[in-house]
């Protein structure tokens, strides 16, 4: 029987009339005007909403100038970084891009809706840009758009083109290489995000000032997005292992067999105290200092602001170390990498926890020891289950990467607020502001329906359970 | 008996036993840390001395030679108060963007959430773009634009948008009516907690007999008209027979010059709203997603038994769907809640005198890097402890008991 409408309404509604009607109308009236307080409801939302967003259309096509952003394009994309060393963030962009295109064409699905969206937006941009140009300066509006929006499409479209063709090329090829060889390929994407760390770290810093064709660019002139990406990128690679080897060290517990309940005010009682003490310290399992070790750790860093790790890293660490050679960068990253370990610990705890005791009581049954069991069997399941809650933490961490502005780094935040304050963009905020959030919202929107992808197409789900 | 013939067979030396080696490398690990974070600190110590710097807290008592204004008075720290004082303001700041920030963002996040799982297409819609926007852009991005974008664009006072109430918008900052207490505020509020009392002793003595013998009672009814009755009774006999002021007066804020009058109205600081407003919409985007998951965790059965006995669609969220969503949802969101108040502290970015704001003055006036951070990080540890233990109180109140 067909049914009336692809809205599926998440909580089941009363269906007033059964009846199989379709068309627009039916669709109206179950989903804007289903009683007199939906249809009230209805009206004054939708004129707020269009009142809103027309304004921000007449901002868009009359009002944003939007110089701001091109004559300062270079510098909010790569901060200080030397001209002539461009073609280096080039490279280290494509290598990025093309392997998130390969792991999507091996561990996901694209859309057909979202390929014809990711071309067809490229190639407005491409048409436009081209051809914005030509427009005849017949009426304001058009005067507006030469003048205004087809340079910042001319700016961006280079770059958009050369991410979306890495995308597309690289998810083909991860599609190809998952029908030829699906072990090989999904060792080989592993393989390929690790080498790509050091890769991409050398490539875009450089061996030593003298080096012939990659000369050093020291972390200190890093600006702009790209202090922002290898923030970002640095601090995801390095705090994951150190978040395992955290969540390692708090989660074995001691097995608690019948304790007897303690009486009533109990700590009136010495011997008592001790009982409770004991008991206390045999709970905490094998390993008790790693275990109080690793549980301080993680609810310290919990507790505490982002912004005081950064600002007690930048006031203490030159004092700590004795010296000042390590730059405010390097600092930075260093603090937003024990930081967020703590949260990558109790992600993977959590996942540790979730699994079924038997799984470790098997393999120690097959005689594998602590090390094998904890690297073959549980923790690939236990990273397999929290995959998207993984995902969301690293997009938190994409986004805190711009509380280095507190500490006085210029990220792509930072480096924005630096442009703002000449007197020449004064008053260009709002223009600034959202072509920032833009950019940020780009990559952590996309981070999260990636994550979404992998949480429904069933790889975080355990495999044995069948 | 088993134990003795494997030991007869072979014993392992006692360096291979697990529990030798693992007493051994917890020792080893332990000692190593005490040697690291001694070097560590040894090195402070010799970097602060060379600084001339030391690492006694008795600077607290020193006049702190720079002023507050953001507070619960008017001017709440001078230069002549001391370090100490100062820190206790910004802690009281951070307290009161807290506390406010974490009813709205409840409130905020409510809505939302329930707005996303509507069954009206737009307010879906709009609740969907909602919590996109704010959780895929970084929260220090909104508060920034919301402070310089649209708070510091407002007019001037003597040009502010005025909302009816009246509430005044403007670049110094948001004016609202105020509720001013007078002498009998006190006496009124303790005759009409009685009145309060007595209403819902009625109602359940009522719904109790309602319960029992089927016929309608109207407990909610009566008990409500009961407090109410007493309520404006003491009003009136407060207000004309003892002829002194009403319990409460209702302050209008007005505009003298240049600026809000001082003495009308509550004077809300641009900084405060900024602060609040960001940390509300960006916090309330996430527990907009918590409610709409705790929600879609109640099985439907539950929404068509509860319909199919005749409730309307807000009664069967409130008494059957959110009661049960809510064992779900408190676990995330005590998350959101210490999330909330540990990014409070970014107040200090659009410039507001919190704990955080007031501690990088106190330490660039005083140098004291060590103690100020310290004095920083016990704050907000001893705040989010503090939240997370009321919330674990509460989770164990909502969970299923089981017999």
């Amino acid at each position: 029987m067909p049914t009336s409408t692809s809205t599926t309404t998440p909580t089941a509604v009363p269906v007033q009339r059964p009846i199989a009607a379709a068309g627009p109308i039916h669709w109206l009236r179950n989903n804007l005007f289903r009683s007199w307080l939906d249809t009230l409801l209805t009206i004054f939302v939708g004129i707020v909403a269009v009142s809103l967003i027309s304004r921000f259309f007449q901002w868009i096509t009359s009002e944003a100038q939007w110089t701001v952003i091109t004559s300062n394009f270079r510098v909010l994309m790569q901060g200080l970084y030397p001209i002539d060393q461009g073609w280096r963030l080039v490279v280290a962009v494509i290598v990025i891009v093309a392997l998130a295109g390969i792991s999507w064409g091996i561990w996901g699905h694209m859309f057909t809706s979202t390929t014809i969206m990711l071309v067809v937006g490229t190639f407005s941009v491409l048409i436009v840009s081209i051809l914005g140009p030509t427009i005849s300066d017949s009426t304001d509006l058009a005067r507006y758009f030469r003048g205004e929006i087809v340079p910042l499409l001319e700016i961006l479209r280079v770059p958009i083109l050369i991410l979306v063709l890495c995308l597309l090329l690289g998810y083909a090829i991860g599609q190809i290489a998952i029908v030829l060889a699906p072990h090989g390929a999904q060792r080989g994407a592993i393989i390929g995000w690790l080498l790509s760390i050091p890769v991409v770290f050398l490539l875009v810093r450089g061996l030593a000032p003298d080096t012939p064709g990659l000369p050093l660019v020291p972390t200190s002139i890093w600006g702009g997005l790209l202090l922002t990406f290898m923030m970002a990128f640095v601090a995801i690679v390095s705090c994951f292992p150190l978040g395992i080897l955290l969540a390692l060290g708090r989660s074995p517990g001691g097995t608690s067999p019948r304790q007897a309940p303690l009486p009533a005010f109990w700590f009136i009682n010495f011997h008592q105290w001790y009982v409770v003490g004991t008991r206390w310290w045999r709970n905490l399992g094998p390993y008790p200092i790693f275990k109080l070790f690793c549980a301080l750790y993680i609810e310290f860093f919990r507790g505490v602001p982002l912004i005081t790790v950064f600002f007690t890293a930048n006031l203490l660490v030159p004092f700590a170390l004795g010296s000042t050679e390590l730059d405010s960068v390097v600092r930075a990253m260093i603090a937003l990498t024990l930081f967020e370990a703590a949260y990558i610990a109790e992600i993977v705890r959590g996942g540790l926890q979730a699994l079924p005791p038997g799984q470790l009581e098997a393999a120690k049954a097959l005689g594998l020891s602590p090390l094998h069991a904890t690297l073959f069997i549980t923790m690939p399941q236990a990273l397999r289950t929290v995959i998207p809650a993984l995902v969301g933490q690293f997009i938190t961490m994409f986004k805190d990467t711009s509380l280095v502005a507190v500490v006085g780094l210029l990220d792509l935040l930072g480096i924005a607020q630096g442009v703002l304050a000449q007197q020449q963009f004064a008053g260009r905020q709002r223009e600034m502001y959202v072509f920032v959030a833009l950019v940020f919202f780009i990559f952590s929107f996309g981070m999260s329906r990636a994550a979404q992808q992998l949480e429904r197409s069933g790889s975080g789900r355990l495999q044995f359970e069948r | 008996m088993s134990r003795q013939t494997t030991q007869s067979i072979s014993i392992p030396p006692f360096w291979r036993d697990i529990r030798f080696l693992r007493v051994v490398v917890q020792l080893a690990f332990l000692i190593i840390t005490i040697f690291l974070f001694s070097w560590l600190f040894n090195n402070t110590q010799n970097g602060l001395k060379r600084a001339g710097l030391s690492l006694s807290f008795d600077f607290l008592d020193q006049q702190s030679s720079f002023q507050i204004d953001e507070g619960l008075s008017p001017s709440p720290h001078t230069r002549q108060d001391s370090f100490a004082h100062a820190f206790g303001i910004g802690f009281i700041n951070t307290l009161r963007v807290i506390f406010i920030g974490l009813i709205l963002t409840t409130i905020v996040g409510l809505v939302m959430g329930v707005a996303r799982l509507s069954t009206n297409w737009l307010i879906r819609q709009i609740a969907a773009v909602y919590v996109e926007i704010m959780q895929n852009t970084p929260l220090l991005l909104q508060l920034i634009f919301l402070y310089v974008g649209v708070i510091l664009l407002l007019p001037s006072v003597s040009q502010s948008v005025i909302l009816p109430g009246p509430i005044y918008l403007s670049v110094r900052g948001i004016a609202l009516p105020g509720l001013w207490s007078t002498a009998t505020t006190l006496p009124w509020l303790v005759i009409v907690g009685i009145g309060l009392v007595a209403g819902v002793i009625l109602w359940h003595r009522n719904r109790r007999l309602q319960l029992d013998t089927g016929r309608k009672t109207y407990g909610l009814e009566i008990g409500s008209l009961v407090f109410l009755a007493v309520a404006l009774i003491s009003w009136l006999g407060f207000s004309v027979l003892s002829q002194q002021a009403a319990p409460f007066i209702v302050s209008l804020p007005e505009i003298s010059g240049l600026r809000f009058d001082d003495s009308r109205g509550v004077i809300v600081s641009p900084e405060f709203v900024a602060i609040v407003a960001g940390l509300v919409l960006y916090t309330g985007a996430f527990i907009a997603e918590i409610v709409r998951a705790g929600i879609q965790s109640v099985p439907k059965g539950q929404w068509e038994a509860a319909r199919s006995q005749g409730f309307s669609y807000f009664q069967i969220l409130r008494l059957i769907v959110l009661p049960q969503a809510l064992r779900v949802m408190i676990p995330p969101l005590t998350n959101q809640y210490i999330n909330l108040i540990k990014n409070s502290s970014l107040g200090a970015i659009v410039g507001y005198s919190d704990l955080f704001g007031v501690s990088k003055t106190i330490q660039l006036q005083s140098g004291q890097a060590i103690q100020v951070v310290t004095i920083v990080m016990i704050s907000y540890l001893i705040l989010d402890l503090a939240a997370a233990a009321i919330m674990n109180i509460l989770n164990g109140r909502f969970q299923f008991k089981t017999r």
